[in-house]
């Protein structure tokens, strides 16, 4: 994870855009989705577009995307956004839906469990949302959908990193989850790729005995910026890029 | 036309398994055939219009043909960014089919009217966007437009014309009268009763189409090109943008008149009856006729 940190912190300094502190909060669960979850049958859409950062350097990990592509993110000609545009990157797997304004994603994967449902389709549906972007009410309105239709093929992770912690609290969202229906499991260490790995295998297991038909919420406790000592919790990051060659050494001096 | 709508569009149902319709809490007993013969692929998501719409967009990147039906204001003001966001940027293969555009819900008050909603969808970019004016044109709409890949929007209209039982066989922007004297182009279901403007026709040529996104400015050059360049748009609606086409690119204009809604809130007009609201609005029939005569005649 170092080298993809370090990664996100050098295309964000030269591109001078991206949001940093997002996008380190959702490595760890992007890297366990692409490198151990996601089957051929699976989608997968990054609701919280602002963290495409993370979504390129897992590309490039499994070698989707390469290194000029991810260090071309932002200039001119390039194909990766700021936010994910599904126009502009060809790897529709990976992006299915432009994302960036918030709460979109979450009543558009309903759309595609729904189908699956309809089409007698395997596998699950992924959708990745941010605490702060569950102010959204269509979050509440596709929490409330995929419940009453019994979409036990839809799962959505909330990247709970604190962000609206500032604005409207949402406290603990599985309990708010559970009352619309859902079945829901908090991992406390969402950065660490064995607590993410077990958040999965319990819900794999309460999938098969109890909660048969339920959609699947995960509250993933994440730390805004994991990974850069100085841009922890710290919200001064959130759209910032380092301004010069010695900021840049500082932060790329913090990673771990 | 609404009516027609839920009998064409059951059929369809029936007959093409790609199709898929949500609906707004409105239009359910109507589809209760659908429900019956297949209630996997139709929903009454409730009051929900922003996700009913991604939801859709949803569905169309896995291959359906989403049909989503509820009232003009909600479907269009209400949730104009997924509009723009999940069915314009991504070229979703949707149907957004409305009613109660403008003031078809007189009674009902702001609230429920929305003279702009041609005007707001026809500005994203993808969006085919009708105001048919009666059911043939309704029908001739769905079937050139289900495999066209792109978002549609499609207002029902609570009164239709009577053109197709005059001349069953017009096509978008064909001359219905001619005289070289100018040019007339009536939207929609701006007139009822065509019967009556043949009867008496203004000295002017008169165009007929419900295409508003895609309004066919190349052609309205060419017919304008042998008339008096005196032209008049008449629209059931505030000004969809259709106006600043034409004044844009036809050259030398005499004049130009626009017989619409003012941009106010309707409800200043009173309640009452669509009729009643027409007539308040010198928007009926006899007072749109009057008005083509003074600019013609």
């Amino acid at each position: 994870m170092k080298d993809l940190i370090e990664k996100i912190i050098q295309v964000s300094y030269l591109s001078k855009e991206g949001h940093i502190p997002s996008s380190l909060s959702i490595l760890q669960i992007l890297d366990y989705l692409y490198t151990k979850r996601l089957t051929k049958w699976d989608q997968f859409v990054l609701s919280k577009g602002h963290g495409s950062l993370a979504l390129y350097a897992i590309l490039l990990k499994i070698g989707a995307i390469s290194e000029q592509d991810f260090f071309s993110f932002c200039s001119k000609d390039s194909k990766l956004g700021g936010h994910p545009s599904s126009k502009k990157i060809n790897l529709t797997e990976s992006v299915l839906l432009s994302t960036g304004s918030l709460g979109h994603g979450l009543p558009f994967c309903v759309g595609l469990a729904l189908a699956k449902k309809i089409k007698n389709e395997p596998g699950n549906v992924y959708c990745l949302i941010g605490d702060g972007e569950a102010n959204e009410g269509t979050t509440w309105e596709s929490a409330l959908i995929a419940s009453t239709y019994n979409l036990d093929n839809l799962i959505c992770i909330m990247d709970f990193n604190k962000s609206g912690e500032r604005a409207i609290k949402l406290n603990n969202c599985v309990n708010k989850f559970n009352s619309f229906g859902w079945k829901s499991r908090c991992c406390y260490e969402g950065n660490n790729i064995e607590d993410i790995n077990e958040t999965f295998k319990d819900i794999d297991c309460w999938s098969s005995i109890v909660f048969f038909n339920m959609p699947t919420f995960i509250q993933l406790n994440t730390i805004k910026g994991y990974g850069c000592k100085i841009m922890e919790n710290n919200p001064e990051w959130h759209h910032k890029f380092p301004k010069d060659e010695t900021e840049l050494k500082k932060l790329l001096s913090e990673v771990y | 036309m609404r009516k027609v709508f839920y009998q064409y569009l059951s059929q369809l149902f029936k007959d093409n398994p790609k199709l898929a319709i949500l609906l707004c809490d409105i239009g359910v007993f109507s589809f209760k055939s659908c429900f019956d013969y297949d209630e996997s692929r139709i929903y009454n998501l409730g009051i929900m219009e922003q996700s009913m719409i991604g939801v859709a967009s949803g569905l169309s990147k896995a291959g359906f043909i989403p049909f989503v039906h509820s009232i003009a204001p909600f479907i269009t003001e209400r949730c104009y960014e997924q509009l723009k966001l999940n069915l314009g940027y991504e070229n979703s293969n949707v149907f957004v089919v409305s009613v109660g555009g403008s003031y078809d819900y007189t009674g009902l008050g702001s609230t429920h009217h929305c003279p702009n909603d041609l005007r707001i969808v026809s500005s994203i970019p993808n969006f085919r966007t009708y105001c048919p004016g009666n059911s043939k044109d309704l029908i001739e709409i769905i079937n050139s437009n289900l495999n066209t890949g792109s978002p549609k929007y499609i207002r029902l209209a609570e009164t239709e014309n009577n053109l197709a039982e005059i001349n069953s066989n017009y096509c978008d922007l064909d001359f219905l009268n001619f005289n070289e004297n100018g040019i007339c182009i009536i939207i929609g279901n701006s007139i009822k009763d065509f019967k009556k403007l043949f009867d008496n026709p203004p000295k002017c040529s008169i165009l007929y189409t419900y295409n508003i996104s895609e309004f066919d400015i190349e052609k309205l050059k060419i017919i304008a090109s042998c008339h008096r360049k005196k032209i008049t748009l008449i629209e059931p609606c505030y000004d969809s943008g259709i106006l600043s086409q034409i004044a844009t690119s036809i050259k030398n204009i005499e004049s130009i008149e626009y017989i619409g809604l003012p941009k106010k809130y309707l409800d200043d007009f009173g309640y009452g009856s669509k009729e009643e609201m027409d007539k308040s609005l010198k928007l009926d029939d006899n007072a749109i006729l009057e008005r083509l005569k003074q600019i013609y005649d």
